[in-house]
């Protein structure tokens, strides 16, 4: 059996809520109380994660489909796993997409798409089967040049005195109700609760007792940075050029010029977007196998060919950019609740009821 | 040893003759082969006879420890001390050789002369007597050829395994330095030296390198590089599992640090396991200058060996794809260079990667007179003319001799030579898709680095995973002062893992000028 | 190593199949600035693309030809005319190192909102590149070549550089400034423009450089003041940098001054102001108009200084700092005529009411600029004198002392 330490459970966490999040300004419909929306949402995400955690602790060596089957029975545990799993590859295909979308946006505009996908996908395939311990510690030593680049940016930011505060005032000029509907359920899902898929891994950290401690402090760490990123690309772009721009945080890079010679860090921005994508969906593949696999029973080995075949194949159902922010922005925003609220709470439910029933 | 014992073994006969004839038949022949038939005037009744390979023994050591005791020998009071036994007599008060053996079989008989020591037999007995006059030209100890340092021991190993444990000997002045030879090659019967700290090592470690020893099958072993291609973890891999050297102080660093040493009889080279990728940049001389150089110069080390690979790849990866990176003064001038040049960047680049390529390998291979030669026909047709004629544009050459240049700064050649093939590969990829295609070969290759293990230490710790012990990683990047190397370098369970008692270093003593 | 093996595959299909973006050095030319006309009905683009070998290079000799060549296309919309380049270019455009973007005054009346798109939309086009505005032909302007530097877009890119932080009579409007301020609260920018200044000779042949002085030069103008994304007005060096102290843009600069009371005639002395800060602060009279409050700090060094006073004694640096105090106060008022005359409100004061007041101006936002025109300014000025310099009294002094 795999495991991994407490340091790279953490690490996993954060990179994975990082991922590709302050290249954008999420919750920019709140114009400049993005930030507000995004406290909230954090907030709202660290409760949702102390209810994956309170379902993870009756069963500490169960992974996600484990669990459904521990509180669901094994028919209707293995049907909600297989459609669990599902969802975690629909949401690898996203970041599969979206890296052929930036990338052919902002890198190469006349390289075909299927390619840049495939090649992206094959790295996540490789690491998915070379299993988890492989992963965290790609994750590890991603980890210090990601840090490295945000701090270089922040520093970079603050030496050339970009950011403007002014950008966030007048706060909440339109009222409460903008950042709340922002908030709820759009931040929430996106990113803070992607954490369900933590539900997938963190039967396989060695230290059990840790888990809760780690995850609430990385989770709670990553929130703060986010929130920081947030306000920092809000004030350098204000709420207007944030709204209309696809990667905020490239424009805001493009703005570094520093003594002729620290400008066009177009290149950090790039990396830390691929490196962002590439960890998410390398998480939420590897996240599908494992489910699948559980449920299954078969070897792990073969589920990764089929599994990077259906992401790949359907990564090419949206035919454009704009039908891929459709369905992610509107359609998908429903469907999610289904897997990050409704079934850990029914979980919670149930397992509450057992345990009366058996008390 | 072990193979021959479960084969069906010849006993020695008690008649001497025969024996001598069956040796003689054994090694067909061969006109290196000595023996000699002699009697001593004491014991008139008993024939006696040496035998050994001429050549691979020391002869002024058969003259004089063997062959003047047999011939003055006092048998009969010698004979009556040991009850009667002739050998046992001739072993323990004839024979002044220090190591001598008694042995039964034929098989173990030519072994033993094959390995260069010398057999006495006597008749009537169905035993003989090997002595150690292992001798005959060797190169003598001198300054290691490859890994060179300014400051720090100056001899490296020789190709005879013995004077090689001996210099480790020299060093590790302890018992716990355990030796252990096996015989590896059906036919060459190499000596393959195990060497480890007792107490220190991992057993487990340790039962795995024997483990992997003893399933080698092979006919000859000529170099430790055999070895190692029978004992890495991973085949398929571009990057060296296994440490080597040629110097007998990193080999002592490395067993201190708990690793296994492997020594083959015939070489100079010797192999360290396990080990991790961090070790590869690791230069003796670290250790031996002052910590805050070694530190500065190590970074060095992994800033070129990071050049050397990407440096190509991101030149064609910025001229053709990202021109927009570039500060425009530079564009321009690179643009200007460019004018005329009839190849795309990427061709270009592999034309003068691969005509360095072909200079290096021509200055390995060729006659020591002809190097300089070499160099100056490489310089002149790598730098000037190649510009001068509009083939390659200068920022073309100064990229690519940089990168030559940082490829030297390796301490180990075999990771300097997995840098040189992962080039090419980035060079296309990037000469395919730019910063994508050079993020994604980057990427493989991290997932690859993370995946191997050497004898089950991840290759990448104790960067990732991480340390279990606080403090290990920080010989990765930075050397520290030695007084403040508490722990062993390795992230492994080992037996002791702690140096020295933690705590500063003594306290220079003031001297004040006051009375 | 299945996976091994298909990624070799993958690899060699790459390898038939070509490299779709790639594009070699000597196969792009590089526009160092970019002229935007209105003619005929139809946008006319010009591009200064620079010729590499003139400026570095193994050619014979570097220097005698002119490094930048000027060519123009013309079509419906931007794309469409840059498109159209390469039926007079041997190579492709390349804008990523466009470090100028000169508007004709013509084509700034008639609005700018398709170039902003294309900002906007593509990603080789930088919004670090500065923004100007001309009153002639955009085209000439390019044509212009620069002494001291090769490259007259690089030339007038560190010109206003240089400007900005040496004297802020104009501040440097970078795409992305201009952007934030057009799409910001007041949706109104000020952006400099160029002239060609001394005889209307062009400077557009190298040789022209070979002489020691030059007939002509492209200096830095007045400022167009934007509005939605059309021009609607000028205004002149002077109201130039009342704007900028109004707003809070002044870095450094050299404001000249005259101790004497009430005079308009030569200003004798100057000051280096080296900091400032402006606030402002607005507020609602009774009668539903708004009046704004700015309030000026600033330090300086002494640079010349002509009056008779001694300055060894407090009260004269103060009599001193008085006298600047009220030339920064008329240049103000100046810079607020002007502007309030066009109703452009590039001073920030929208954003200043938006900020402290947001639901005052949410009822007020669609009539702004008739508001704008109808506000009051009120100023104050607090300058502190650092050092005054070397010597204690001025020259004229010393030698009436040295006389009596």
């Amino acid at each position: 059996m795999q495991q991994i330490g407490k340091q790279q459970l953490s690490i996993l966490i954060i990179i994975f809520l990082i991922g590709s999040t302050p290249l954008f300004e999420l919750g920019i419909k709140a114009k400049q109380d993005a930030w507000i929306a995004m406290a909230l949402a954090a907030a709202a995400g660290l409760l949702l994660s102390a209810m994956y955690l309170h379902i993870q602790k009756r069963a500490p060596k169960a992974g996600l489909a484990e669990l459904y089957k521990i509180h669901f029975g094994r028919v209707l545990g293995g049907a909600a796993g297989l459609l669990n799993a599902c969802w975690f590859a629909y949401e690898s295909m996203r970041n599969v997409r979206d890296v052929g979308e930036l990338t052919t946006t902002a890198l190469l505009t006349l390289t075909p798409k299927w390619i840049v996908m495939l090649l992206i996908l094959l790295a996540a395939a490789y690491t998915v089967s070379k299993g988890l311990e492989v992963f965290v510690r790609v994750a590890q030593i991603f980890f210090p040049i990601v840090a490295v680049s945000y701090a270089l940016i922040l520093l970079l930011l603050i030496i050339t005195g970009l950011p403007d505060l002014h950008q966030l005032r007048p706060v909440l000029e339109n009222g409460f109700l903008p950042v709340l509907q922002t908030a709820f359920p759009d931040l929430v899902s996106f990113p803070f609760g992607q954490m369900v898929v933590m539900l997938v891994f963190w039967k396989y950290v060695g230290e059990t007792n840790k888990v809760s401690r780690v995850t609430y402090w990385s989770q709670a760490g990553v929130s703060v940075f986010l929130i920081v990123m947030n306000i920092v690309v809000m004030s350098v772009l204000g709420p207007e050029l944030s709204a209309i721009s696809a990667l905020p945080l490239l424009e805001v890079v493009q703005l570094i010029q520093l003594a002729n010679f620290m400008e066009r860090l177009d290149v950090i921005v790039t990396l830390l977007l691929f490196i962002g994508l590439y960890v998410k969906m390398t998480t939420l593949y590897m996240a599908a196998v494992f489910t699948v696999n559980a449920v299954t029973g078969t070897a792990y080995r073969h589920w990764v060919m089929p599994v990077g075949l259906l992401i790949y194949a359907s990564s090419f159902l949206e035919k454009n950019n704009t039908y891929h922010m459709w369905i992610g922005l509107d359609i998908t925003l429903k469907v999610v609740p289904l897997f990050q609220v409704a079934l850990p709470a029914l979980m919670l439910v149930v397992g509450i009821r057992k345990k009366y029933k058996a008390g | 040893m072990n193979k021959q014992d479960a084969k069906a073994l010849t006993k020695l006969s008690p008649s001497l003759h025969a024996n001598v004839q069956a040796i003689r038949t054994r090694f067909g022949g061969s006109s290196d082969l000595i023996v000699r038939l002699f009697r001593s005037d004491a014991a008139p009744d008993r024939e006696l006879a040496i035998a050994y390979v001429d050549g691979i023994v020391n002869a002024d050591t058969i003259n004089e420890s063997v062959m003047e005791p047999l011939m003055s020998l006092r048998l009969p009071e010698y004979m009556q001390r040991r009850g009667g036994k002739l050998l046992d007599a001739l072993r323990s008060c004839v024979v002044s050789v220090g190591a001598v053996k008694e042995i039964s079989t034929l098989e173990e008989a030519l072994q033993y002369m094959a390995d260069g020591l010398c057999l006495i037999m006597a008749d009537g007995a169905a035993s003989a007597l090997t002595a150690e006059v292992c001798g005959g030209n060797q190169r003598a100890v001198t300054i290691p050829q490859t890994q060179t340092v300014i400051r720090g021991p100056q001899y490296g190993f020789v190709e005879d395994i013995r004077t090689n444990i001996s210099l480790i000997r020299r060093i590790i002045r302890s018992p716990n330095l355990h030796v252990q030879i096996h015989k590896i090659g059906k036919q060459t019967n190499s000596n393959v030296a195990v060497l480890y700290l007792h107490g220190i090592v991992d057993e487990g470690i340790l039962k795995e390198v024997y483990r992997r020893l003893a399933d080698i099958d092979i006919d000859g072993v000529l170099e430790s590089g055999y070895i190692e291609e029978f004992i890495q973890d991973e085949t398929f891999t571009l990057f060296p599992t296994l440490l080597n050297t040629e110097r007998p102080d990193t080999v002592a660093a490395a067993l201190l640090e708990g690793r296994v040493a492997v020594m083959v009889d015939g070489t100079p080279i010797a192999l360290m396991a396990p080990t991790n990728f961090f070790t590869f940049f690791q230069s003796p001389e670290d250790f031996y200058q002052r910590y805050d150089i070694a530190t500065f110069v190590r970074i060095i080390r992994y800033v070129s060996f990071v050049l050397s690979m990407l440096l190509p790849a991101l030149y064609i990866a910025v001229t053709t794809y990202h021109q927009e990176m570039l500060p425009t003064t530079l564009l321009i001038s690179l643009a200007a260079q460019r004018e005329g040049i009839p190849f795309p960047g990427l061709i270009e680049a592999l034309l003068m990667e691969m005509t360095f390529e072909v200079l290096r390998e021509a200055g390995l291979r060729m006659p020591r007179a002809i190097g300089p030669a070499i160099s100056i026909v490489g310089a002149l047709v790598l730098g000037q003319s190649a510009v001068q004629a509009g083939i390659v544009s200068a920022g073309m050459v100064i990229v690519v001799s940089f990168t030559a240049i940082s490829n030297f700064v390796m301490p180990e050649l075999n990771m300097a030579a997995t840098s040189r093939i992962i080039r090419f590969a980035l060079m296309l990829m990037a000469g395919m898709l730019g910063f994508f295609g050079i993020f994604i070969s980057v990427l493989f290759l991290i997932v690859h680095l993370t995946s191997l293990r050497s004898f089950g230490v991840p290759y990448m710790s104790p960067l990732a995973p991480g340390p279990k012990m606080q403090g290990v990683w920080r010989d990765v990047f930075v050397r520290l002062p030695w007084w403040a190397i508490v722990l062993r370098p390795m992230d492994l369970n080992l037996r002791n893992p702690k140096r020295r008692p933690s705590g500063r270093k003594p306290p220079a003593q003031r001297h004040s000028d006051k009375p | 190593m299945r996976i091994g093996k298909l990624f070799m595959l993958m690899l060699s299909i790459l390898l038939v199949s070509g490299c779709w973006n790639r594009v070699e050095l000597n196969d792009i030319g590089i526009v160092s600035a970019t002229g935007i006309d209105w003619k005929d009905g139809k946008w006319q683009l010009s591009y200064q693309v620079v010729i590499p070998q003139s400026i570095s290079g193994q050619s014979p000799s570097p220097g005698t030809a002119a490094a930048v060549n000027v060519f123009s296309t013309s079509g419906d919309n931007f794309q469409s005319a840059i498109s159209k380049a390469s039926q007079e270019t041997s190579r492709r455009l390349y804008f990523a190192h466009n470090q100028v973007v000169i508007i004709s005054q013509a084509a700034a009346r008639k609005g700018l909102e398709q170039l902003f798109d294309v900002y906007l939309r593509n990603a080789d086009a930088r919004e670090t590149v500065s923004v100007f505005l001309s009153k002639g032909s955009a085209r000439h302007m390019l044509e212009q070549l620069i002494p001291l530097e090769k490259i007259p877009g690089t030339a007038i890119q560190r010109m206003i550089a240089n400007e900005e932080i040496n004297s802020s009579v104009f501040r440097q409007m970078t795409m992305h400034e201009v952007l934030k301020d057009l799409l910001g609260t007041t949706q109104a920018a000020g952006i400099p423009s160029l002239s060609v200044g001394g005889t209307n000779e062009s400077m557009d042949r190298a040789d022209k450089l070979a002489k020691t002085n030059t007939p002509s030069k492209v200096r830095l103008n007045d400022l167009g003041l934007i509005q939605k994304d059309k021009l609607v007005g000028w205004i002149t060096r002077t109201e130039s940098r009342g704007v900028m102290w109004l707003a809070d843009y002044i870095k450094r600069t050299t404001t000249a001054f005259t101790c004497r009371q009430g005079d308009n005639g030569l200003k004798e002395s100057a000051v280096q102001i080296i900091s400032s800060k402006t606030k402002q602060r607005p507020e609602q009279q009774p009668g539903g108009e708004w009046m704004m409050h700015v309030e000026v700090t600033a330090e300086g060094t002494l640079l010349e200084y002509n009056c008779g006073g001694d300055l060894s004694k407090p009260p004269e640096v103060d009599k001193v700092e008085r006298a600047i105090e009220e030339e920064i106060k008329r240049e103000m008022e100046m810079g607020w005529q002007a502007v309030r005359k066009h109703k452009a409100d590039v001073l920030g004061f929208g954003g200043s009411i938006r900020q402290k007041y947001p639901k005052a101006w949410r009822g007020m936002k669609d009539d702004w600029p008739e508001r704008f025109s109808r506000m009051e300014v009120k100023t104050t000025v607090h300058v502190k004198i650092n050092t005054t310099g070397m010597s204690g009294s001025g020259f004229k002094k010393m030698q009436e002392k040295a006389r009596s």
